[in-house]
């Protein structure tokens, strides 16, 4: 079992905005594919990248991302499946040892042996941020910590856009629960000190909270509390889906702490990042982004502009983006598209939107291979 | 107010440390020197003391240079993944905590350590004070 059931065939620049040392790298390895299934790990990961891309706000900070995927082949396709956890006791020989059932005792839980990652991530390419390992199952499932494994099931990709919020940026859960509602013994209330991660508070105070600056002044807060904290709070949002404000219940405890918005993939898969964590995610890859400003323009407050980029070839996953002159300065985009035209030529599509109540300043930014 | 020292605005020598463990204890087992760019430092004011899990680097004198929070990586628990939007997402105690994980660092001549603090190192421990949990001396970098 392990390394001798395969080999690290190479690695490939697959998202490329220069010089390695100068930006946020990613590695994509593949698990569970033998030699001749390959061209099908490749074609999945670039389907992984599309959702990256696809999700706010890496578009707008795409420029200073590369990504890297490591093709490692193995003599059997697939991951364990013990039949301890129901499974069909399939024990194929991969070079990562990744098996559903991680724990013995769950089955969705999917994991790989994540130092044999780190020494392969270590020797190909030193300067990476983050680890993924895409496991060739169809079968749903993943997991997290310093490599996040997933697989192909629909809806999977997901665990990994989780998981980058966890590894990448420090983002604590947001859910209100730890195995879950009603199981749960000793999550009522949060009796400890202020967390440490930067999208969950012990801190309703408007004047103190740590995502003051995206909290309007006529938000009330706390914006929402749990009249009951022996249950998970359940109920229907009060305010607008976008607001940012005190929401109580997070970090796996009913009362007593607070998330920034009511949704937000670290409270549930499926849900958009919250204002809070994109506004995260934004000042931590901001060093990396690449000085190279097509443009400047403003947007009115509460505008949206529907901006469009023709480039006279398909190199890849080239873009356009937008920051903000003035660090801080709240600005979000929507529809990012990538339309490859018959003559050869692709055309890149992104609306930049204002949501605040003054007028912002942006670069906007592209880059040529 | 204590903020992190000025990082320089390019690439610049980071120590690349990989760290393995078993239970509670942790071990640094290889570092690489490259040249890249880390996610700037958090304020270092209150990260001792913070709950959850933080890595500072510190000089001679214990003055901190660097640090950040993040997510535990000695996973006391996991997390689980459903397909179930009502439970997409849950956490399970680990029965096996046993791993390795890769922190950043920048390669400043001065760093003489690296200690984490956080919840104590077992399950279910979000309530306890933060503490030291680990402490790792650095060797000092080849001459430039």
């Amino acid at each position: 079992m392990g390394t001798s059931d395969g080999q690290v065939v190479g690695i490939t620049k697959i998202v490329d905005h220069g010089d390695p040392s100068q930006r946020w790298n990613l590695v994509i390895l593949s698990e569970g594919y033998q030699a001749a299934q390959l061209d099908q790990f490749h074609t999945d990961a670039q389907n992984f990248v599309k959702t990256m891309y696809q999700t706010p706000p890496y578009d707008e900070m795409w420029c200073g991302i590369n990504v890297y995927r490591i093709d490692v082949s193995s003599t059997d396709s697939g991951a364990a499946d013990p039949v301890a956890c129901g499974g069909s006791g399939y024990a194929p020989h991969t070079y990562f040892d990744a098996t559903f059932c991680g724990d013995g005792t769950i089955q969705r839980l999917l994991t790989v042996n994540d130092g044999t990652v780190h020494s392969v991530v270590n020797a190909q390419m030193p300067q990476a941020h983050m680890s993924l390992v895409i496991v060739n199952s169809t079968e749903y499932g993943g997991s997290g910590g310093s490599v996040a494994t997933f697989s192909l099931a629909g809806g999977a990709d997901e665990i990994a856009l989780h998981e980058t919020g966890h590894t990448a940026f420090g983002f604590a859960d947001e859910y209100c629960y730890y195995q879950g509602c009603g199981i749960d013994v000793g999550h009522d209330h949060y009796g400890g000190g202020e967390p440490g991660q930067p999208n969950i508070t012990a801190d309703s105070n408007r004047a103190t909270i740590k995502w003051g600056n995206l909290i309007a002044a006529a938000t009330p807060m706390p914006t929402m509390s749990n009249p009951d904290c022996t249950q998970c709070n359940n109920g229907a949002n009060p305010v607008a889906a976008d607001t940012v404000g005190a929401f109580e219940g997070a970090g796996y405890y009913h009362c007593g702490l607070f998330r920034g918005q009511y949704a937000c993939r670290m409270r549930a898969l499926g849900n958009p990042y919250c204002a809070v964590c994109q506004q995260v995610i934004r000042q931590t890859l901001a060093p990396f982004m690449p000085s190279w400003v097509y443009g400047t323009n403003t947007i009115g407050a509460g505008q949206t502009q529907d901006w469009w980029l023709w480039w006279p070839g398909y190199p890849g996953f080239e873009v356009i983006g937008v920051q903000a002159v003035t660090p801080g300065d709240e600005l979000r985009t929507d529809s990012p598209g990538i339309q490859q035209n018959p003559d050869g030529s692709t055309t890149y599509f992104l609306s930049v939107i204002n949501p605040g109540t003054s007028d912002v300043a942006f670069h906007f930014r592209g880059s040529a291979l | 107010m204590s903020s992190p020292p000025a990082q320089a605005p390019g690439p610049y020598p980071v120590r690349r440390l990989t760290f393995s463990y078993e239970g509670d204890q942790v071990r640094l087992v290889s570092e690489q020197l490259v040249t890249m760019i880390i996610p700037p430092s958090h304020s270092l004011d209150s990260l001792e003391s913070s709950a959850g899990f933080a890595f500072i680097l510190k000089d001679e004198q214990g003055v901190p240079l660097y640090g950040r929070v993040i997510p535990s990586p000695i996973r006391f628990d996991q997390e689980i993944f459903d397909k179930d939007p009502k439970r997409s997402v849950r956490r399970e105690v680990n029965p096996r905590p046993k791993g390795t994980f890769v922190l950043l660092v920048p390669g400043v001549e001065n760093a003489r350590r690296l200690e984490f603090f956080g919840n104590p190192l077992k399950p279910r421990a979000h309530l306890e004070s933060p503490r030291r949990l680990a402490s790792f001396t650095l060797e000092p970098l080849p001459p430039r």
